[in-house]
Order: structure tokens, then C-alpha cells, then sequence
């Protein structure tokens, strides 16, 4: 092997006993020599303490071979920068050969280093301008990988003359080095901006070539300083033969066209014309991308976006690979924007579920929401939980492992599909139940912990949504499911939802009796136990809230529920049984450390034990249960229907201006001056959710973070603490009973008419309305606040919806609006936004993460290099503010530095004015009004309403 | 913008790294640890391009090396691929019939090479026969500097 010329001169000279590289020859020879792991590491800290000697000597050729030994020894994960200064002396040698490998290594040692950079300034001044272009060249490219915010301070100057060198290669390294002076300090870009963009000109292909670059590069931290360079590039666009120059100026152009959309007209026709020519693959992936990472499609251009996917196919039907993952990451990308034109590739898609790579399947997976329809919903869901079973690893070898996050995104996916727009692509109910109760299982089976709150919501919205099917799903399924240790254990996440609808539907439940038996059972070892992760999460308590009022939901159910029974001397034991259980399980758990199983328990407690008095009371012969059993008991859970709500919906609903929230209505002293407002005081600090009783909105929130999304408050159970408020009423009012009794039937008067209200019997006090978020308005202010409601008439009668012959009717999610006391639009009006909205929200987000690249301004140190010392981050944090928008060099006014911090930059991105299509989007949502301001903070629930 | 290149061989031992992003040799160790146990359990029908992080790993193997390259998200995977190859092709040219072993031996070659193909993490020359020219020129260089050490 004649490796090159050097080779031979050292070869002859080997005789006479000129070894100049058998040092290293041997350090190699020796680490391979030791196969052992001991016997080479102990070989190779050997070889660092040589080196560490042999780094000292004065013979510069010793010394060079040292420091490449130390080079290797580096990849095998040596420290080497304690020979920093020995590998300055290195560079500094006269000879090239020594030179270069001081470069060398310098490149792979120094990093930032400031005191050894100091020292080498001048050196590399010099070489810089040495008159061999030949060590110009290793200078500069030494300077780009060593450069910090001093060193580029000062060789600023040398680098810019260098860009008009004579030779080629040198003016093509300057370029080049200049975007890490740049980096490093961000001042050179006023003096030098202006003649690095003349290299664009420049006659030497590589030079323009290496422009290209570092203005795409720039371009992505700042692009409105480079819109007006767009004709110059354009023209460099039509001109060149260069398929890497033509990769570049496509992503230099998808920067630009983010800020100035006006170039679009220009572009796309002749990226278009380099799809149709190029036959290279990576030119045509670079088109695409820059169509859509430019943002160059919207609803003008479906044609465009077709062509794109036209010339994507031969990319993920491809069999490379390489080919398909970049083809669906694409495809990924258009469908963000243009979701509908996916849906042809359905077939291809669901293919790639089951690809060998993972790569590939999480693409395709994150495609599949998009792909799915009624008709090839159920083959693609099966052919995921099909994945998800730990049999099909074991048949074939090959197969991939899935880790857990993997399983719970494809969880995650499946019922993405399934519950995409309110269930279109479901036509069999029963299949998807069973699909629901599958993923239970496989969740438990593998401990997924985190899919478990997402698993119970399903499952509650299915039921709280298709009516049809409440008394099978219950019976069929979640009894069993509340019942299974290893769900119960492996999977509490999911309980609370389950147990809430289980509560809520119990009267379809058909054997009450034993569930209850079951139930407290289950969860009595839970408290006793005590299971320390648990108690962590909190997850146990959740369960427990929502587990309480359950209980005494299917006591109600147990006792009530078959309206044509006799009450006979059994009935009355079996009851008095299952109240006994259920009290005792109460006792254990009004003791609780946490604040919300507490007051649940003890709030029960009392009732029951009220009841248990009733019920002992009674004689064994009558025929009539008790009151409290038959009456009151159902009265607490049955008045009301719950209909499936809009997430956020509540807080549409707008405080009254006449409410004053600050005022101080209810004095301690026990007199209060207006009885109506105290009233409602009163009542606000039971919530037990509300961690302020002063405000409703601020309530309300609480309630949307605490609670489930989907419904709010009713998940949550609060819809039983009317009972609670009345009997605290009772207390403080009885004295003033007579204004009491005023009052409520002036209440009773106005709320006749009030569609929010029940048309109530005769009990109003003890059938608190189960719509809890109208009951937060409720009572004293219900006037004015429903006035501002009642224009959109759609909370009350859910509307149901028949979606297809065949299907089960699946409850549209109520909606209503109201903006700050202004009804800005109907239900009619939202029908025609939703199939739409899920992608006005993702352009929207899109918009704002470019937004915030935009604004690093000039800071371009920022992102890239986060390894600075915080010193070093303040001294190159010298952000230059307030440059005008397209010259730079403008403003030198050097003497002011600012550091900016990070936060700052944010707040500015926010007001951002300059971007016009920010703005553009925000007055489309401005004309929409809250609508969207509602749906796009509920991505899951987005509302379909046919 | 490449952040980095590595050279693994078949057993995980590194041939070859060029860092264009400032990192500690802790951070370069972890990386390289969890690279090498990415890439080796790779299998040949998976594509070469691995979500890693905040980037991309796009890699490709050569006889018994690993060619590993770490880019940012935007930036093109095939055009990536292609420089990896336009690396290879070039050492084999320059070596003449490029082996691991090769690549241990002159280890320093193959930075050269690299230095001169890429700068910076960004693709400095797009000629094929322009790199290995400037090679050429500083291997000449050097060897004139030993021809006068041995007159002198």
C-alpha cells in the first residue's frame, strides 16, 4: 500500500534509524495486542503516563508523535486537555507536518478553553496570514472548530480580508469559519454582513456554495434580515447545475417564505419544475419539505399539496427503507395542514404499522388518525393490539421488543382513531367496548401506568355518550373490570372514570348486591394496606373520592332500583347489611390524610347514619321503607340527567357585572346586610374544589384542572353536595326562617322560567340541580348570568344526533357561547368549524414556534451552543436590539450592549409585530370568536355536531 | 449543520470522532455509549435514520464500520447520507482500498480527509476530486518538510 509520497521518503529512511512514527504504530499495536478488557486498560493508562512524559521533551518530533498518540488515545475516552499548551507548542512548530497535527489535535482537545486560546491568538493571526495558502487554510480551519467569543473578537478582521483572497479555497474556508465568528460574536455580522453577501456573486462555484450555506444558516435564527437578498438567490436557484447548492437555497428559502408569503408566487412554480426534472431523491424530499416547512400550502393550493403527495409516493411505497421513513415523515407534516388529502394512503400506512423498523411504525402510527375510516378502522386497530400482545413476539424471533412508551403510544393512537370526531369511524360499538376492555388488560398486564386516566375517560365518555349501550357496557364489562385485582392494582388510573359511571348508570347494574359487596371489599385492602406508591401519586385518593359517593350510587340503586318490589322483613336485612359495610368503609376512610376523601366520607357518614337510625327504627313488619331510603336517597343522585358537555364550556359562562365578589357579605359577627348575597357566599367555600371562594372563574378552573375534561364537574361527584348545603342552611337560617321562605319563593318565581333550572316539585331545597356549574352561578345571580346564555339556548335537552342508520346514537358534546357578556356565535354557527379546527390549531402552534426562532434576532448564540459556561453566556450575550428591519449595518452602536435575557426575548416574541402572518392567523380567530379560543385548548374533545 | 461524526467498528470500539459541537468528554462518552448501543442492534432491514433526542442519528455501515452522523431535525437525512458516502468514498480513493485497518493505522489521514470535505459541520466542498487535491497538497507539504529535516 503506497499510501502517499511522505509514506516512501519515511519508508527509505527507516535503516538509517530515522523512526519517526513508531511510537504510535506500536501504541496501536499494543492496545491490540491486549484483547483483554484489564489488560488493556491497564496498557492504555501505561501509555497515558508515557505520554504525559514524553509530552515534556524538547524534541519536537517526540513531542509530535505525543500529542497524536494522546489524539488516539482521546477516541478511546481520554481527557486530553491537560496537554493543551504542549499541542499550542505543536501548533506553532514551523514545519507543516508538526503543524497540521498540532491542528489536529487542537480541534479535538480545545473547547472553549479561554486561557490556552489567549495564548494562541497570536499564533493564529499569524498563520492566517502566512503566505502559504496551504496553512491559511489549516488556520482557518482550526479557528472554526476552536473559536470562542474572544478569539473571534479578534481575528474578525483577518477572516473578512480573507474573503477576498485570490485563491478559491481560501475564500470558500473564510465563508465558512466567518458563520462560527458569527456565532461566537454576533457584532462582526454588522461590519461583515454586506461582504459576505457579495461572495453570492462570486465566480468560484464552492465560494457561493459555502455562502449559500452560511446565510441558510443564519437565515433560521433571523430570517427577515435576508428577504431582500430573495431576488439574488432566486436567480441562483435557476442558474445552478448544483444539487447541493439547490438543497440549500430550498432551505434557505423555506426560512424566508415563513415571514414573507409573498415569495410563494415566485417559488413554487419553479420547485415544482425541479420536482419534475431532478431525478435525484434528496432533491425531491428538499422540495417538498421546503413547500411545507415554508408554509407554502393553505386551502388556496390544494392542488400543490396533491402534486407534493403525488411525488411522495415512490418514497414511502419505496422498499429502501431510508426512503419510506423520510416519505411518511413528510406525509406527517402535509397532513398537519392537510389532512384530507392523506386518506388515499390509507393502505400503504396501515402497511407500515407493522414495519421491522421502529422508526417507521411510530411514523405511520402518527399518520393513522388521519387514514382511518369506517372501513379499515377495525383492520388496522386490530392489527396494532395485535402488536401489543406479548404472544406475538414469542412466535417470531425477529420481531422487535416494544418498550413501554412505545406501547403507550400506540394506545394512545388506537383510541385516537377510534374516538376521532365524536366516533364517525365506529360502526359497531360492541367491537370498540371490547377494543377498550382489551387495552385495559394489556395495560394492566403491563403495568402502563400512564394510559390509565386516558382508558377510564374513554370508557365514561362512551357511556355518558351512546346510550344505547350503558346497561352492556356495565354489566358486560366495567363490573368485571372494577372487580380484577390485577387492573385494580396495575392500573388505578383508569378507576376513577370507571367507578364514576359505574355510580352514575348504576341502576342498569344487575347485581348490585354482590358489586357493593365486592367493591368495598377490593378497596378496603387498598386503605389498609396503605401501599406507600399510592399515597405518592395520589392516585389511591382519587380513586377514593370518586369511589365514596359510587358506594352509596348503588346502595341507592340496590334499595330503589326495582320500582316493583315488595319491602319485606329480607329486603330490610339485606339493606341494613350492605349500609352496615358501607358505613363501616366510611368510618375507615373519614380518617384519611387527604382533605377530599375526608369531607366525602364524613359527609356520607352522617347520612347513612341517619338512615341506618331510620332504618332501625323501623318495625320488622312494615310493608313501606323508610322515607329517608325511598325518597330522600334517590333524590340526591336521579333528578337529573347528565348530558356529555364541551370541554371549557363553563367557562363561557360570564360573571355577573353586578356581582361583587370582593365585597364582605356574611360578617363574623353573624348579622349579614344582604341576605341574598350571603346566601350565595355561604354556599361558595363548600365546594370542594374551589381553592378561592371569591371567585367563580377562578373556581372554575380549578374544577377543569382537578376534575375530568371531558365533563367538568359531574366527574368529580360534587353533584351530591347539594345535601350538604341545605343542611348547613337549615342551621344558619333557622332563625330567620319567615325571610327565608320569602326568598326562596321569589327564587322559585324566577326560576320558572329559567331553562336551567328543573321545573321542581315541590322540594327545590333538596333537588339542588346536578348541573353543578350552573348551580356555581346559580340561585341569587342565575338571572343575569343566564340573560347573557339563554340567546344560545343548548345547554338543557342534549341534542342527540342519529350519525348513521346503523349506528347507536352517540351524543353530540353541548356547547354553548358567551364571551364576556356577548353571545358571539350558536351551535349552528360551530357546525361548519370543527371538521376544520383540529388543523387551524396546529398551523396556529407552528406559527408561534417559528415565531419564537425568528426572534433570537441577532442573538445568534443562542440555541447553539448550550455548553457555555454562565460567564461565557453573559459575555457573548451581547444582543444587539432594535436593528432595523433589513439593514444591519445601520446601527453601530457598539458602546451599547445589552444582555438580554432569555425571558425578555419571550415576552417580545409575543407582542411580536412584525410578523405578518401571525397576524393575519389571530384576526381569523378573532373572527371566529371564542369559539376557538374554547376548542383549541381541548385538542381530544373537539366537538362534532352534525 | 453535522454535530458530530463517529466511526464505531463492529465491537463498539471508536475509530474515529470529530466533535463540531463543544461538548465535555463526559457528555461524548455517554453519547457514544448510547450510540453504540442503538446502532448495533440494528438490524439490516431498519432504515438509517434513528430519532435520537432533540436530533437525528443518520448512520450507515461499511464493511465493519459504523459511519455515524448526528443532525438537527431539519436538516435532509438523505442528503446526509450522501455526504457519509462522499466521506467513504474519498478515504478509499485516498487510501486505495479503504480496511479498518487502514483507518487505525493513519487514523490522522482520515481526519484530514474529513477536515477538508467538511468544515464545521457543514459540507465545504461538493467536488469530489477538489478534496482529495487539497489532501494531496498538505501530504506533499509535509513530506517536503521531512526531506529538508533529513538534508539539514
Amino acid at each position: 500500500m503506497s499510501l502517499n509520497p511522505g509514506e516512501d521518503v519515511k519508508s527509505r529512511l527507516r535503516p538509517f534509524g530515522i523512526v519517526f512514527e513508531k511510537s504510535l504504530r506500536d501504541l496501536i499495536k499494543g492496545i491490540r495486542a491486549h484483547k483483554e478488557p484489564e489488560a488493556q486498560s491497564e496498557f492504555l493508562l501505561k501509555a497515558i503516563t508515557e505520554c504525559r512524559q514524553e509530552v515534556k521533551s524538547s524534541d519536537m518530533d517526540l513531542k509530535t508523535m505525543t500529542i497524536l498518540k494522546l489524539c488516539y488515545l482521546e477516541m478511546y475516552g481520554f481527557d486530553m486537555s491537560w496537554a493543551n499548551f504542549n499541542v499550542l507548542e505543536v501548533m506553532s512548530s514551523s514545519k507543516f507536518q508538526q503543524k497540521r497535527v498540532g491542528y489536529l489535535a487542537a480541534g479535538q482537545a480545545f473547547r472553549n478553553e479561554e486561557d490556552v486560546l489567549m495564548l494562541a491568538t497570536n499564533l493564529l493571526k499569524k498563520d492566517l496570514n502566512s503566505s502559504s495558502s496551504v496553512e491559511v487554510g489549516v488556520a482557518l480551519s482550526g479557528i472554526s472548530s476552536v473559536v470562542n467569543p474572544t478569539l473571534a473578537r479578534d481575528v474578525t478582521d483577518d477572516i473578512i480580508k480573507m474573503l477576498n483572497h485570490s485563491k478559491p479555497y481560501i475564500r470558500k474556508k473564510a465563508v465558512l469559519a466567518l458563520y462560527k465568528i458569527f456565532l461566537q460574536y454576533p457584532e462582526a455580522l454588522r461590519t461583515s454582513f454586506d461582504r459576505l453577501c457579495d461572495k453570492l456573486d462570486d465566480e468560484d462555484d464552492s465560494v457561493m456554495a459555502a455562502t449559500v450555506t452560511v446565510i441558510c444558516e443564519l437565515a433560521k435564527k433571523a430570517p427577515k434580515n435576508f428577504v431582500n437578498l430573495a431576488p439574488r438567490l432566486h436567480a441562483i436557484l435557476s442558474t445552478t447545475k448544483n444539487n447541493w447548492v439547490i438543497i440549500r437555497l430550498l432551505k434557505l428559502f423555506s426560512s424566508l417564505a415563513k415571514i414573507e408569503p409573498r415569495l410563494n408566487s415566485r417559488l413554487i412554480p419553479k420547485i415544482l419544475e425541479i420536482v419534475e426534472t431532478t431525478g435525484a431523491m434528496s432533491l425531491i424530499y428538499e422540495c417538498i419539505n421546503c413547500i411545507v416547512v415554508g408554509e407554502m400550502l393553505d386551502d388556496s393550493n390544494l392542488d400543490v399539496a396533491q402534486i407534493c403527495v403525488d411525488n411522495l409516493k415512490p418514497f414511502f411505497t419505496a422498499t429502501d427503507p431510508n426512503l419510506q421513513y423520510v416519505g411518511l415523515l413528510t406525509l406527517n407534516k402535509i397532513a398537519t395542514i392537510q389532512p384530507h388529502i392523506i386518506s388515499e394512503q390509507s393502505k400503504v400506512i396501515i402497511g407500515c404499522l407493522v414495519h421491522p423498523d421502529l422508526s417507521i411504525r411510530k411514523q405511520a402510527l402518527d399518520l393513522l388518525e388521519y387514514v382511518v375510516s369506517e372501513d379499515n378502522l377495525e383492520q388496522a386497530v386490530s392489527i396494532l393490539i395485535n402488536e401489543l400482545l406479548p404472544n406475538n413476539t414469542a412466535n417470531s424471533s425477529n420481531e422487535i421488543v416494544l418498550d413501554d412508551d412505545f406501547k403507550v403510544s400506540i394506545i394512545n393512537r388506537i383510541l385516537d382513531s377510534c374516538v376521532f370526531r365524536n366516533y364517525t369511524n365506529i360502526s359497531d360499538f360492541d367491537w370498540f367496548i371490547s377494543v377498550l376492555s382489551d387495552l385495559i388488560k394489556i395495560s394492566a398486564e403491563y403495568n402502563l401506568h400512564e394510559i390509565g386516566p386516558r382508558l377510564g375517560i374513554e370508557f365514561r365518555n362512551v357511556l355518558v355518550k351512546i346510550p344505547s349501550i350503558r346497561s352492556a357496557i356495565i354489566n358486560d364489562c366495567l363490573v368485571d373490570l372494577v372487580q380484577d385485582e390485577l387492573v385494580v392494582s396495575n392500573l388505578l388510573g383508569c378507576m376513577p372514570e370507571i367507578l364514576w359511571a359505574i355510580g352514575e348508570y348504576s341502576t342498569m347494574i344487575n347485581d348490585p348486591n354482590s358489586l357493593l359487596f365486592n367493591l368495598s371489599d377490593t378497596f378496603q385492602n387498598g386503605i389498609v394496606s396503605g401501599d406507600d406508591a399510592f399515597e405518592e401519586t395520589g392516585e389511591y385518593d382519587k380513586t377514593l373520592v370518586i369511589l365514596i359517593p359510587t358506594l352509596v350510587k348503588i346502595l341507592n340503586a340496590y334499595a330503589n332500583g326495582n320500582s316493583n318490589y315488595m319491602w319485606n322483613y329480607q329486603e330490610k336485612q339485606k339493606v341494613m347489611a350492605q349500609l352496615t359495610r358501607i358505613i363501616d368503609f366510611l368510618n375507615k376512610t373519614s380518617v384519611s390524610k387527604n382533605f377530599n376523601v375526608q369531607e366525602r366520607s364524613i359527609e356520607f357518614l352522617e347520612f347513612l347514619k341517619l338512615l341506618k337510625e331510620a332504618m332501625e327504627e323501623l318495625s320488622d313488619d312494615s310493608l313501606q321503607s323508610p322515607l329517608l331510603l325511598s325518597q330522600v336517597l334517590p333524590s340526591l343522585f336521579n333528578s337529573w340527567e347528565l348530558n356529555p358537555i364541551a370541554k371549557d364550556v363553563q367557562k363561557a359562562i360570564a360573571v355577573p357585572d353586578e356581582l361583587d365578589l370582593d365585597a364582605e357579605i356574611y360578617p363574623v359577627d353573624g348579622s349579614y346586610s344582604d341576605p341574598e348575597d350571603g346566601y350565595l357566599k355561604y354556599r361558595n367555600p363548600e365546594y370542594y374544589n374551589a381553592a378561592s371562594d371569591s371567585d367563580i372563574s377562578d373556581s372554575e378552573n380549578e374544577f377543569t384542572a382537578y376534575s375530568n375534561p371531558l365533563l367538568g364537574i359531574q366527574g368529580n361527584g360534587v353533584d351530591n353536595d347539594g345535601m350538604y348545603h341545605d343542611d348547613v342552611d337549615e342551621l344558619i337560617m333557622e332563625d330567620d326562617t319567615e325571610a327565608r321562605e320569602k326568598r326562596r319563593l321569589k327564587r322559585l318565581e324566577r326560576q320558572k322560567n329559567d331553562p336551567f333550572y328543573l321545573k321542581s316539585e315541590d322540594e327545590v331545597n333538596v333537588s339542588v340541580s346536578k348541573d353543578s356549574f350552573i348551580e356555581m352561578d346559580s340561585d341569587n345571580d342565575i338571572k343575569a348570568s343566564t340573560k347573557k346564555i339563554t340567546s344560545s339556548k343548548t345547554v338543557g335537552k342534549s341534542k342527540t344526533k342519529k350519525v348513521k342508520k346503523a349506528k347507536p346514537v352517540v351524543l353530540a358534546e353541548e356547547v354553548l357561547f358567551s364571551g364576556s357578556g356577548s353571545v358571539t356565535g350558536s351551535a349552528n354557527d360551530l357546525s361548519a368549524i370543527p371538521e376544520g379546527s383540529k388543523t387551524k390549531k396546529k398551523t396556529k402552534k407552528n406559527i408561534l414556534k417559528i415565531d419564537a426562532s425568528g426572534l433570537e434576532n441577532f442573538d445568534l448564540n443562542g440555541s447553539l451552543e448550550p455548553e457555555f459556561s454562565p460567564q461565557l453566556e453573559k459575555e457573548i450575550g451581547y444582543v444587539v436590539e432594535d436593528v432595523p428591519d433589513n439593514t444591519i449595518t445601520n446601527n453601530n452602536d457598539q458602546g451599547e450592549l445589552v444582555v438580554v435575557s432569555k425571558k425578555k426575548k419571550k415576552s417580545k416574541k409575543k407582542s411580536g409585530d412584525e410578523d405578518g402572518t401571525k397576524k393575519k392567523k389571530k384576526t381569523k380567530t378573532d373572527a371566529e370568536g371564542n369559539v376557538i379560543e374554547v376548542k383549541r385548548k381541548s385538542k381530544k374533545k373537539v366537538v362534532k355536531i352534525q | 449543520m453535522i454535530k458530530y461524526i463517529l466511526l464505531l467498528s463492529r465491537q463498539g470500539k471508536v475509530r474515529l470522532a470529530k466533535w463540531y459541537i463543544p461538548l465535555s468528554q463526559k457528555e461524548k462518552t455517554k453519547i457514544i455509549r448510547e450510540l453504540t448501543a442503538i446502532i448495533l442492534s440494528r438490524r439490516a432491514k431498519m432504515c438509517n435514520i434513528i430519532e435520537y433526542k432533540d436530533s437525528k442519528i443518520i448512520y450507515r455501515r461499511y464493511a465493519s464500520l459504523f459511519f455515524i452522523t448526528n443532525i438537527p431535525n431539519e436538516d435532509n437525512e438523505l442528503l446526509t447520507l450522501e455526504i457519509v458516502q462522499r466521506y467513504v468514498e474519498q478515504m478509499d480513493k485516498a487510501y486505495g482500498n479503504v480496511c479498518e485497518l487502514d483507518i487505525i493505522f493513519n487514523f490522522q489521514t482520515a481526519y484530514h480527509i474529513l477536515d477538508e470535505l467538511i468544515l464545521d459541520g457543514v459540507v465545504q466542498e461538493t467536488s469530489k476530486r477538489e478534496v482529495l487535491r487539497r489532501v494531496a497538497t498538505q501530504n506533499q507539504l509535509e513530506s517536503a518538510d521531512e526531506l529538508n529535516s533529513v538534508m539539514t
